[in-house]
C-alpha cells in the first residue's frame, strides 16, 4: 500500500485523514486499471493501432477470398472423415501448378462458390471405373479405401472411362443408399481446391 | 496545389455518386433480372399457419413473377421429376403446400445471367432448400429461362441441371 501512497502526487500525500486517503489510493488504482483497459484496446498510440487494424482487416479479406474460402460441412456424405458441422479451409490455390490426384478431399462449385459440395477425387482422366459389390476398381484393379467401409450394394455394372478433364468424386460415407449419396464425374473447372484443414 | 488536389477528390468523388446515381435510377438488364431473382428468392419461401387470405397473397406474390405459360420441371431425386404447367398449377401446388403445414426455406445463390436477346435471358443458379431444422438442404442447380411479359422480366420456365454427370 505504501509504496502506492509513494507513488501518488505530492499534493495527494498531505490530505489528512486515513478514510480520505484510502479513497484516493483506491481511485489511483482505478485510473490504473482504466490505463491499462484503455491500452489493451487501443494501444499506446491510437493512430498506430488504426494502421495495424486497417491492415490486419485487408490481409485478411485477401486470404479469405483469393488463397483460402472457409466452408462448414453440412450433411453426412463425408462421415466418419468429416461430421455434420464442422468447419474447414479450402486451398483455392492448390491446382495452380498442380493438377488434382486420387484421394484429395476437394470442394466442387456449383454456379458460385456460396454453396459446395466435399468430396473425394476416386479416378483420374482417362481412367476406367467400376463398382461391383461396393469395391471401386480402376482400369480393372480393385481400389483399397482405407477411410471407408465397403458397402455391398453400391454397384456401377458398367464400366466407364473418364474423359481428358474429368475426375469421379465420391464421399466417404459409403453406409448411405447409392440412390441416397450424391457423386459422379466433375469436370476440373469445378474443383475449387484442396481441404487445407 | 493542395486546392488543386482537394478540387480533383470532390470531383472523383461527385463523379462516383453520380456514376451511382445512373445505375439506380437507370439500371441496365441484367441488374433488372438480378433484382428479379432477389423477388424470386424472397418469394419461394412456404410458411403455414397464416390466415387463407395472407397464404393467397404470398402464393399470388410468388405467380405474379412468371408469365401464364410457365413451365416447371425439377428433379425430385431418385429419378423423380415434380412438373407444373401454367400459372393456375403453380398456385395451386404453394397453397396445397401451404395447407398441409409445409416449411420450405429457399435461398437462391450465384446466379449467372446471360442476354441471348432483348426480350430473353438464360439465368443458372444454385438454389437450397431447407424443408427441417437441422436436415440436411437440398442443393440443386437451376436453369431458368426468363422473358420480357409486358415490359417486365418474368420467369418462363425453370429446370434443373445435373450436379454430377451420373455413372450409369
Amino acid at each position: 500500500m505504501w509504496d502506492i501512497l509513494r507513488n501518488l502526487p505530492d499534493e495527494r500525500k498531505s490530505i489528512p485523514g486515513t478514510a480520505e486517503m484510502e479513497n484516493e489510493i483506491q481511485t489511483t488504482s482505478q485510473s490504473r486499471n482504466t490505463s491499462l483497459l484503455r491500452r489493451l484496446l487501443v494501444g499506446g498510440n491510437f493512430k498506430w493501432t488504426l494502421v495495424r487494424m486497417g491492415c490486419t482487416a485487408l490481409i485478411c479479406v485477401v486470404v479469405f477470398s483469393v488463397f483460402v474460402r472457409p466452408i462448414r460441412v453440412k450433411g453426412i456424405s463425408m462421415e466418419p472423415t468429416y461430421r455434420n458441422g464442422t468447419i474447414l479451409a479450402v486451398n483455392r490455390w492448390s491446382y495452380r501448378d498442380s493438377v488434382p490426384q486420387r484421394g484429395d478431399v476437394v470442394a466442387i462449385r456449383f454456379t458460385g462458390e456460396s454453396v459446395m459440395l466435399l468430396k473425394r477425387i476416386i479416378a483420374l482422366p482417362g481412367e476406367s471405373v467400376r463398382i461391383t459389390d461396393g469395391v471401386v476398381s480402376i482400369n480393372g484393379s480393385p481400389l483399397e479405401e482405407p477411410y471407408t467401409s465397403v458397402n455391398p450394394s453400391w454397384n456401377v455394372k458398367r464400366e466407364i472411362t473418364l474423359e481428358g478433364h474429368e475426375f469421379l468424386v465420391i464421399g466417404d460415407n459409403r453406409t448411405m443408399d447409392q440412390d441416397e449419396h450424391e457423386f459422379g464425374i466433375v469436370t476440373r473447372s469445378r474443383i475449387v481446391g484442396r481441404l487445407l484443414f | 496545389m493542395k486546392n488543386l488536389i482537394i478540387w480533383a477528390l470532390l470531383l472523383c468523388i461527385l463523379g462516383g455518386l453520380g456514376f451511382l446515381g445512373w445505375k439506380i435510377f437507370f439500371p441496365d438488364e441484367k441488374e433488372k433480372i438480378r433484382e428479379l431473382v432477389t423477388q424470386l428468392d424472397a418469394a419461394a419461401d412456404i410458411s403455414p399457419g397464416g390466415k387463407p387470405l395472407s397464404n393467397l397473397n404470398a402464393a399470388g406474390a410468388l405467380t405474379d413473377l412468371f408469365t401464364r405459360d410457365l413451365e416447371i420441371v425439377v428433379d425430385r431425386g431418385g429419378g423423380r421429376k415434380m412438373q407444373l404447367k401454367g400459372k393456375d398449377s403453380l398456385l395451386q401446388a404453394v397453397m396445397g403446400a401451404q395447407n398441409m403445414g409445409a416449411v420450405v426455406n429457399v435461398q437462391l445463390k450465384d446466379p449467372v445471367i446471360e442476354l441471348l436477346d432483348g426480350d430473353r435471358a438464360k439465368v443458372q443458379l444454385t438454389a437450397m432448400a431447407n424443408q427441417q431444422a437441422g436436415a440436411q438442404p437440398i442443393v440443386q442447380m437451376l436453369d431458368i429461362e426468363i422473358v420480357k411479359d409486358g415490359g417486365d422480366w418474368k420467369v418462363r420456365k425453370v429446370g434443373t441441371m445435373e450436379t454430377f454427370k451420373r455413372l450409369e
